[in-house]
């Protein structure tokens, strides 16, 4: 099977897996992913409303904040960000939205240029801002919770419960800042390939920095490398993959892999 | 290289330890699933469920009154609010009640009280999810009357003659902040489902046998 064949049923089976509590499947984990358990058919925890009640107004309940750390050290030590590409139903959706901003970027030049302007690389940072002030910061401070306007929330909760609930609820003051949020997204992952996960993701800015250490990566090798660039052009999050050595950006999707001509990148496992 | 892979091996030995340990040995799994995934904080779905005062006599899952609801309507109508530890909306609606009670508690309190409300006996039952028993939690999905399946909830239990004529606890749920956005607005209608309460019971009290 092709590797991006695999990648489509690892994700599709993610996917259904997060949404089991449509029979009535629901458990006391978190997911390794971001997925909002306000999700009719959610199955578990979200990991970043699992730290936000932990930290809230200085409660310190450290179970909480230790157990969705445990999770993602445990997946995060063993294939780095690879949840973000095989497993993150949020990822998957940017998948399927990616074919938009590749063709805006080969009409639009301005697009391309932004795209590789030095800024963009410090605008990556965002996340752990995101995750440090929204997550942990304004919880503690203010008991002001990422996830009161997180648009995956609004995309997998909100939404489906207006849907399957027509007519039965009316928005609340955090939903219009919620939908403004939402909308931004929906715009960000179509101007730009995986845009959630390269700037904003607050569960990627968690697993990014085990890309350093974990036992799966990716590794090119350069002494056969004949500069081409396929990889970085087909990259999903615009990574300099010859010269990438272990990037906390690396999703390890595999289509640097799939694209190689000389076939001079591939999983390693140690 | 070894050096790395020794490192991986640590790492993977404490948080693969610390998870499996928090599961088996602690009682987080209950904690999150109580806490997060069971029951929805409705502030966070950022929507107010659309919903009536109408009392019913039939409750949202078919079963009896809970025993110790039963026990406490002998007294008066019974007022139940339930929250969790982390939800926003609760925050905003206690003062509210405490001030229309006259009474004081903490958030993590779960506790009955018999209070004298305009001459006449309630009694109010606050339930925090997170800390009260199997018994009081399980009662939020008997009474949750429009099936949110959230929190803030508030419950009135109060009794009335049914269609044959037998006295019967009949109950009416409110959700969230009730769909009004101003404070006295909330105050007013919580009172008036009290007072309405009150009064049902008052009517009825004399065919009422526990």
């Amino acid at each position: 099977m092709k590797l991006q064949i695999k990648r489509l049923v690892s994700q599709l089976f993610f996917l259904i897996s997060a949404n089991l509590g449509a029979i009535g499947l629901k458990t006391g984990f978190c997911y390794p992913f971001f997925y909002c358990n306000a999700c009719p058919a959610a199955t578990s925890a979200c990991p970043i409303r699992s730290i936000e009640v932990g930290v809230s107004k200085a409660e310190w309940k450290w179970k909480l904040i230790l157990y969705p750390f445990a999770i993602i050290g445990a997946v995060g030590i063993i294939s780095g960000r690879a949840v973000c590409g095989w497993a993150c139903p949020i990822g998957f959706l940017q998948r399927a939205t990616s074919r938009f901003p590749r063709w805006l970027k080969q009409k639009i030049p301005f697009i391309k240029k932004l795209g590789q302007h030095k800024i963009e690389k410090k605008l990556r940072y965002t996340k752990y801002l995101v995750f440090i002030s929204l997550v942990i910061v304004t919880p503690i401070l203010v008991g002001f919770m990422f996830t009161d306007i997180c648009p995956v929330g609004v995309l997998t909760g909100t939404i489906p419960i207006l849907i399957l609930n027509p007519g039965k609820y009316i928005p609340n003051s955090f939903f219009y800042i919620a939908l403004f949020i939402f909308i931004l997204f929906i715009v960000l992952i179509l101007l730009i390939e995986r845009g959630w996960c390269r700037y904003f993701c607050p569960v990627g800015a968690m697993f990014a920095p085990f890309n350093k250490i974990s036992f799966l990566h990716i590794t090119v090798n350069l002494d056969k490398c004949i500069l081409c660039n396929a990889c970085s052009d087909v990259c999903p999050m615009g990574i300099d993959v010859p010269n990438m050595n272990r990037d906390p950006e690396c999703i390890l999707c595999g289509k640097c892999i799939d694209v190689c001509p000389k076939q001079i990148i591939k999983f390693e496992k140690v | 290289m070894r050096r790395m892979f020794i490192t991986q091996i640590a790492l993977l030995i404490i948080f693969s330890s610390v998870f499996t340990g928090m599961v088996f040995f602690t009682d987080v799994y209950d904690e999150v699933y109580t806490r997060i995934v069971s029951v929805t904080c409705l502030s966070c779905i950022k929507l107010d469920p659309k919903t009536s005062s109408e009392f019913l006599f039939e409750t949202a899952t078919g079963e009896n009154h809970p025993e110790f609801v039963l026990e406490n309507l002998s007294r008066g109508p019974v007022f139940i609010a339930y929250r969790k530890d982390v939800c926003t909306y609760c925050d905003e609606m206690e003062p509210l009640i405490m001030s229309i009670l006259n009474i004081t508690f903490e958030k993590e309190d779960v506790f009955y009280k018999i209070i004298n409300f305009k001459g006449n006996n309630i009694t109010f039952i606050h339930i925090n999810r997170d800390h009260a028993s199997k018994v009081l939690t399980d009662s939020l999905h008997i009474y949750d009357k429009d099936k949110v399946n959230g929190v803030p909830m508030f419950t009135f239990v109060t009794i009335n003659y049914d269609r044959d004529g037998v006295v019967k606890p009949y109950y009416t749920t409110l959700y969230a902040k009730l769909g009004l956005k101003n404070d006295e607005e909330i105050k007013n209608y919580l009172t008036k489902i009290l007072e309405e309460s009150i009064s049902l019971y008052n009517d009825n009290k004399a065919g009422y046998k526990p």
